[in-house]
């Protein structure tokens, strides 16, 4: 672990072995835990530190809520949205302008290349929650992302579990990786933009990679996801119906 | 890695918020921006079990979502209390402009978007229903604001009728009125929520049908917008004759009222409702220009429904084509 400060309170010590999510995510997805502090459900009083001391432009309103800025762009377009194509789930996907087809070769190299950005990031979050209120149809969510700020909306949006159930929680039914800042690799088929919302039904997968906004306006700007055009919950519990 | 397993369950997710009754009963609302869908389920007589996103299981509806993610242009502790007060410490805010000195929020100002947000807790909410979940819906409330003034205020939907302007989602925008006057325009979003939807929308539709008739539930359409005329004559329709149709409809009077039916759309119009004149209940009657017009601008917005049908032709279902309006040559 490195990036640590020994005097913040809660600071890794160099000797602490790996915990479960670190190791989770190093199989998964290929998480760099020796360059990277991961901290899991964070509470509110420590995410509004970590935004405020590392994430530019974060500010605390007179009622005390976190505010955070996107500069002049704000809103998401939904053919941001790509869907891959794989036998698991192509013949129940309605295909047309709403549902945008990847390959799995392509969301690959994009899955990539939000894992090399986040493992570049000195810092990551977790936040597992769940999807749904009803214990028997509820999904487990996790969230990765490198910005304190989108695992307090996401803290906000999914359903909090209670201290035992966190514990318990075992494998997510679905990651959410949120590569924010990133531009998606335009190279690659099917991707028309640098913003990029790309799920795997056969994974259970959904990257979020979105670029930082024009840096000539707001040097310091860091972009946040909008999530209210191509929403999570939607994505995932669309997968319900299947 | 886990995998999940296609069509495990028989769960219906459905872009629409929640409420329940003090005796239990559940309504879901459908409807796009600017229909009241938010507005008219944050009913004090009623606990809201969620602002969005449900599903419809074999047990009832359930919240999928642990909190709100509310628009916040305008909001004041006057209008919104419910959310003016949920932001606070632990929610967050999106683009909005602050004092530079206090701090305070300052609501009105657009000047980095429109389209500000704020997200928080749904327990921050003081009537929610925690856990967020409820029975089977007793009815079904799909919210359109048709600015051509053709659609009646409420009408009962048949299950056929519910599949239509499901797969439909219809709903007006009126350009900026500053400049004279604009025509209305017509926006269509299947199942109220397009941009979301992974599966075929008649998919949706069917299943939707087949739940509303399984747990005997009620379908109303009511018409949020112009009655009388089209929005560049007449008035919007009054928030409190809409709130009088809802809570006949939640008492339970509007399912045993006497209805008429109405044409081109085939849509059944209760004869009367408490707390609302009834002359409002039928578009032609209210209407304030002639006869014709009205013919012309009903069967004109009927066009553009059938239009918008035939791009879903291909899969849509017999009965949902049956429930499409019949415009006579």
């Amino acid at each position: 672990m490195v990036n640590f400060n020994p005097h913040r309170p809660g600071s890794p010590r160099p000797a602490t072995p790996h915990t479960k999510v670190e190791e989770e995510l190093h199989e998964m997805a290929g998480i760099d835990y020796d360059k990277v502090s991961i901290q899991r459900n964070p509470s509110v009083a420590v995410l509004y530190e970590e935004a405020l001391n590392h994430e530019y432009g974060t500010v605390i309103s007179s009622a005390g809520a976190l505010c955070a800025y996107s500069g002049k762009k704000t809103g998401r377009s939904p053919k941001d949205k790509r869907i891959v194509d794989e036998e698991t789930s192509n013949e129940d996907i309605w295909w047309g302008p709403i549902n945008t087809k990847i390959s799995e070769r392509v969301f690959l190299i994009n899955r990539e290349r939000a894992i090399d950005y986040l493992n570049t990031r000195p810092r990551l979050y977790v936040f597992d929650g769940y999807a749904g209120w009803d214990p028997k149809y509820r999904k487990k969510i996790r969230v990765v992302a490198s910005r304190a700020y989108h695992i307090l909306f996401m803290r906000n949006m999914l359903i909090r579990p209670t201290e035992e159930e966190l514990e318990n929680f075992g494998t997510p039914d679905f990651t959410i990786f949120n590569a924010g800042e990133f531009p998606a690799n335009r190279y690659t088929t099917g991707m028309t933009s640098t913003t990029s919302v790309a799920l795997n039904f056969k994974v259970n997968i959904v990257l979020f990679i979105i670029p930082r906004f024009p840096l000539t306006i707001f040097p310091d700007q860091i972009a946040f996801v909008n999530y209210s055009v191509v929403k999570w919950s939607s994505l995932v519990l669309s997968m319900l119906v299947k | 890695m886990h995998y999940l397993q296609p069509k495990q369950y028989k769960v219906l997710s459905l872009h629409s918020s929640a409420n329940e009754g003090p005796d239990g009963d559940v309504s879901l609302f459908f409807g796009l921006s600017g229909t009241g869908k938010t507005t008219l389920s944050a009913d004090p007589k009623r606990q809201l079990i969620g602002d969005d996103e449900h599903c419809w299981s074999d047990t009832g509806v359930f919240n999928i979502e642990g909190g709100c993610y509310a628009k916040c242009i305008d909001l004041s502790a006057e209008k919104e209390p419910e959310i003016f007060n949920a932001i606070r410490f632990g929610s967050v805010l999106e683009n909005v402009v602050l004092d530079e000195q206090s701090r305070l929020v300052d609501y009105s100002d657009d000047f980095l978007t429109e389209n500000t947000r704020c997200a928080y807790p749904i327990d921050y909410i003081p009537n929610a229903k925690i856990p967020c979940i409820g029975g089977h819906p007793k009815n079904l409330i799909l919210l359109t604001c048709d600015a051509f003034g053709v659609l009646p205020p409420v009408s009962k939907l048949t299950p056929d009728q519910v599949m239509f302007h499901f797969l439909m989602g219809y709903t007006t925008k009126i350009p900026g009125t500053e400049d004279g006057i604009l025509e209305p325009q017509a926006t269509f979003s299947a199942c109220f929520g397009a941009p979301f939807l992974v599966l075929h929308p008649q998919k949706y539709a069917t299943m939707l049908a087949e739940k509303m008739s399984q747990h005997q539930t009620n379908a109303w359409l009511i018409n949020t917008g112009w009655v009388g005329g089209s929005a560049k004559s007449a008035k919007r329709c009054p928030l409190k004759y809409t709130r009088a149709i809802l809570d006949a409809i939640h008492s339970g009077a509007l399912a045993n009222a006497e209805y008429e039916t109405f044409e081109v759309f085939n849509l059944h119009i209760p004869k009367a409702i408490e707390g609302v004149p009834d002359e409002l209940l039928h578009p032609r009657r209210a209407w304030q220009g002639t006869d014709a017009e009205f013919t012309t601008a009903l069967h004109s917005v009927a066009k553009m429904f059938n239009d918008n049908l035939e791009l879903y032709k291909d899969q849509a279902s017999a009965e949902t084509i049956a429930a499409a309006p019949v415009v006579p040559n």
